[in-house]
């Protein structure tokens, strides 16, 4: 197991996994959006170029493969009714997991958000799956990862 | 015949004294060359080099089994060299070294490497060491380039530009220095076919990209091609 830590998060890695966390701190960029702090986890090698939702990756994805973002969203959205979970995700069900529920459609795919408040910051959790159809082995080793998931 | 024992002896001790004093100050001076971090530019066109200290935890397994450090760009990256599909090329470049130069504008480009599975990934010291601002003005975009200052130390990184091969299980398949893209190819290859004999599924024909046709290329270039006789000719007699 390797330690993924960057901007207050950090996970520990099953081994052969891949992960990064960008360097957002909302600063503003130059069309006035404001960076947020991403983190991407994956069960293959992360392509260097890739958008913070996966595109770029998820094309690589094998049916065995897990692809998962945390993404954070500006400070004034936490606690506001999107946000209003106030607990990390650690459990999710093979069930929750959509075919449509995907960023970027890709055939066999499937995918989940889910948004919470911790801590003051708000965030999505969105996880892709390789095989919709290997769901219920996919699943539990989201959930291994999302159980070392720290956020201070 | 007393007296010539004692001078041969004498002879001796003398000796022994020039040489352990040459020894030393040889010794103080790689220290001090070290201690100025001479060596960093210095680019030796070796093949796959095994000669100094094996930098493995286990017989060819690579010191670490990924490589966390930083992009140009600030970013937090692990990049797995457990990750079981193809092999890894870690490149070790720096953005002050005149000899990377060449890899640095290689992988900018349209560059092709032996074994069509081969992830590149570029790796400089870590930001107390390297500015980011130089890396980012050469990381080429769409490889990924990360500043780490302890892979640089687990690999026992020599010199600059330094490669690694590592296999999908984090086995090393051979390393070394290069000094140009070719050279860096035959590395690879050479790399390559040593780890197919050694897994012993290499026969004459399974490499055809090997040491032969990399020795087939160089003697094409000076104009001898297969068939010309002077590669049957003694040297003797000429």
């Amino acid at each position: 197991m390797s330690r993924l830590i960057g901007r207050g998060m950090q996970v520990e890695l099953p081994p052969g996994w891949e992960g990064a966390v960008t360097s957002g701190d909302f600063r503003e960029l130059s069309d006035g959006a404001r960076r947020p702090t991403v983190m991407h986890i994956a069960s293959f090698p992360l392509p260097p170029q890739r958008g913070d939702w996966g595109s770029g990756a998820v094309q690589l994805m094998r049916k065995t493969d897990v692809f998962m973002v945390l993404f954070e969203y500006l400070p004034e959205q936490a606690g506001t009714p999107l946000f209003s979970d106030n607990e990390v995700p650690r459990q999710l069900d093979p069930s929750e997991f959509d075919e449509t529920a995907l960023q970027e459609m890709r055939r066999g795919q499937s995918g989940l958000q889910r948004f919470f408040t911790y801590r003051g910051r708000a965030f999505c959790l969105y996880v892709v799956l390789g095989s919709h159809l290997d769901r219920k082995d996919l699943v539990p080793r989201v959930n291994e990862v999302l159980a070392g998931l720290e956020i201070e | 015949m007393e007296a010539v024992l004692i001078v041969e002896g004498l002879v001796i001790i003398l000796l022994l004294i020039l040489v352990a004093g040459l020894l030393r100050s040889h010794g103080e001076i790689l220290r001090r060359l070290h201690a100025l971090g001479a060596g960093e530019d210095i680019a030796i066109p070796t093949g796959p080099s095994r000669r100094r200290p094996p930098a493995t935890a286990g017989f060819g397994q690579a010191p670490l089994t990924e490589l966390s450090g930083v992009t140009p760009a600030g970013d937090t990256v692990n990049v797995s060299l457990i990750h079981g599909r193809g092999t890894t090329l870690i490149s070790f470049l720096s953005s002050g070294c005149s000899s990377c130069r060449t890899f640095w504008d290689a992988f900018s480009g349209d560059f092709e490497l032996p074994g069509v599975d081969a992830r590149p990934v570029i790796v400089t010291k870590g930001p107390a060491a390297e500015s980011p601002e130089g890396v980012a003005s050469l990381a080429p975009p769409g490889i990924t380039t990360l500043m780490s200052t302890e892979a640089w130390d687990a690999f026992r990184v020599p010199m600059t530009p330094y490669f690694l091969l590592a296999d999908g299980a984090g086995n090393v398949l051979g390393e070394g220095s290069a000094s140009t893209w070719r050279h860096l190819q035959g590395l690879v290859r050479q790399s390559l076919s040593d780890s197919r004999r050694s897994a012993g599924q290499a026969d004459e024909n399974a490499d055809p990209n090997g040491r032969a046709h990399f020795a087939d290329d160089d003697l094409r270039r000076a104009g001898i091609e297969p068939g010309d006789p002077s590669l049957y000719r003694n040297p003797i007699d000429s």
